[in-house]
């Protein structure tokens, strides 16, 4: 019962505001909202899977740039990070371009990216990855870079493979701080997302935010910002359910719950 | 090939001057590449070109008045976002009852993309710079919440004790003893949400387009024709500008905070 008594009081903060006689205008009804998200964005169609025709045509050509964007961040994210942190030489090279990289603006260069990669989604999803992997670097980096020299020693003197040291020791041991970085990843690649639909787009969630609003439809413009909450829970889930399963020893070894 | 893991740390004049060597050796390397036509496409500058432009831009009153204005606006959202995530994620963390009772809406509200509040904002308060400042510290709300919260949490069970035994009343407890012990995480956590902030800073001033701040200026900028080398010297900028944010939060952290600084991650 407690759980719900704060979303309760927001709700009902909401629904206040939504009458209000003149801010109110800008403030669509929470239940108005809910009816609009059901009709847009959901079906009563089983052959859909219950999706409505927005959902088709901006949720999931936003979604699949966003996640493409962030694979490529994480993939070459934790790449780059393993081969810098490896070398204390190589990282000392590298660090300083890393910090700027990581505070760079990162949305500021979409129309640059119109102009090197054309109009399509190419654009887009590279600016979701070049924005999404500056943390997945820095921490892989960081991780890799403080695994210590014990486990070094020991993989020394038993001659361990180099590619085995990489999948055993050092992937495993940086883990719990790329997990850290993909968190991070994860919500600057659904900034990026609406960002990069600003120019040059005709569907996506960023798109659909900025027509609503042109077009004064305020109820639509509630819709997005449900859709995309529902969309950032459901990712940070998904996030965390895998995060769960591949720590599932660190949570153990150092018990904690998160 | 050899991997000596955990290799002997380089001490600092060599990290330094390797860094240089990076940054400079990066540019010239991109230098040379442009210019021989190794690589070669429409909407690459020359980094030369990007810094002679940066410096061009440092000299230009409008755009010192834009990065004002993002510096405040950030300033602004990170002092909001301050005040509240100590308040609730110290109650959060102090109090097994509030914990819950705001546990739900935390987990919708903190995926939701910050910005993506920013149009809705204008809708309310107008342009200007409120607007984006509670979009900045929504985005920094978070980790500085969850980093008070468990600072909180974290505090020595001894000192709590040995408080209660001398009597003092609870208020004083949470304001002497708990709060100041959770000083450095909250901290930490405006630290990491200051670099968040400085990018959702420039896109939100991207997404409302109202012209203002570093963002208004590029959006101005790469809308007037092809002068995408202001593009990126102004990003670049910005880039810089964020290094030196954290470089600073990260100084005052190790003065205020000498004694956590283990502690702290």
């Amino acid at each position: 019962m407690l759980r719900l008594v704060v979303p309760a009081v927001l709700g009902a903060i909401w629904q206040w505001a939504s009458q209000l006689e003149t801010k109110g205008l800008f403030i669509a009804a929470p239940l108005d909202v809910m009816r609009r998200v059901g009709a847009d964005y959901l079906s009563a169609s089983p052959g859909s899977f219950f999706l409505g025709q927005s959902t088709f045509d901006h949720v999931l050509p936003s979604l699949s740039r966003a996640l493409m964007g962030f694979a490529l961040a994480v993939v070459f994210g934790v790449m780059i990070g393993v081969v810098l942190g490896l070398w204390p030489v190589v990282s000392a090279l590298f660090t300083p371009i890393v910090h700027l990289g990581r505070s760079l603006p990162t949305p500021a260069l979409l129309g640059v990216m119109f102009f090197l990669f054309g109009t399509g989604d190419l654009p887009k999803v590279l600016l979701i990855a070049f924005g999404a992997i500056w943390p997945v670097l820095f921490n892989t980096m960081d991780g890799t870079q403080s695994l210590g020299t014990e486990r070094g020693r020991v993989a020394q003197i038993f001659r361990i493979p180099f590619h085995a040291v990489l999948t055993r020791i050092v992937l495993p041991g940086a883990a719990p701080k790329i997990f850290v970085g993909i968190r991070t990843a994860l919500s600057l690649s659904l900034i990026l997302m609406i960002i990069s639909e600003l120019q040059k787009s005709l569907n996506g969630l960023g798109y659909t935010l900025n027509a609503t609003q042109r077009s004064f439809d305020y109820e639509g413009l509630w819709a997005v910002l449900a859709v995309l909450a529902v969309l950032g829970v459901a990712l940070n889930f998904a996030l965390v359910r895998i995060e769960r399963r591949v720590l599932a020893w660190h949570l153990g070894a150092t018990g904690q719950h998160d | 090939m050899t991997v000596k893991l955990g290799a002997d740390p380089l001490n600092t004049r060599d990290r330094v001057l390797l860094g240089c060597l990076g940054l400079v050796g990066t540019a010239f390397l991109g230098e040379v590449l442009l210019r021989t036509g190794v690589v070669s496409a429409v909407g690459l500058a020359l980094p030369s070109v990007v810094l002679a432009e940066a410096g061009g831009l440092l000299a230009d009153d409008g755009f010192l008045e834009a990065v004002g204005f993002t510096v405040r606006e950030l300033a602004l959202g990170l002092g909001m976002a301050t005040v509240v995530g100590t308040l609730l994620g110290g109650l959060m963390g102090a109090s097994r009852t509030a914990s819950v009772m705001f546990e739900l809406p935390v987990e919708i509200l903190r995926p939701l993309p910050s910005i993506a509040v920013g149009p809705v904002l204008v809708l309310l308060l107008g342009s200007g710079m409120l607007p984006n400042a509670i979009t900045v510290s929504v985005a920094c709300l978070w980790p500085i919440l969850f980093n008070a919260m468990y600072g909180v949490q974290a505090v020595d069970k001894t000192a709590v004790q040995t408080a209660k035994t001398l009597r003092l009343s609870p208020w004083t407890i949470a304001t002497r003893v708990k709060l100041p012990a959770a000083l450095p995480f909250v901290f930490t956590g405006v630290r990491v949400s200051a670099s968040i902030g400085l990018i959702v800073a420039v896109s939100v001033e991207l997404l409302i387009g109202s012209g203002a701040g570093i963002g208004g200026f590029i959006l101005l900028a790469s809308t007037s024709g092809s002068n995408l080398d202001v593009v990126y010297a102004a990003t670049l900028i910005g880039g810089i500008l964020g290094v030196l944010i954290s470089l600073v939060l990260g100084g005052l952290e190790r003065l205020a905070f000498p004694w956590k600084a283990g502690l702290a991650q």
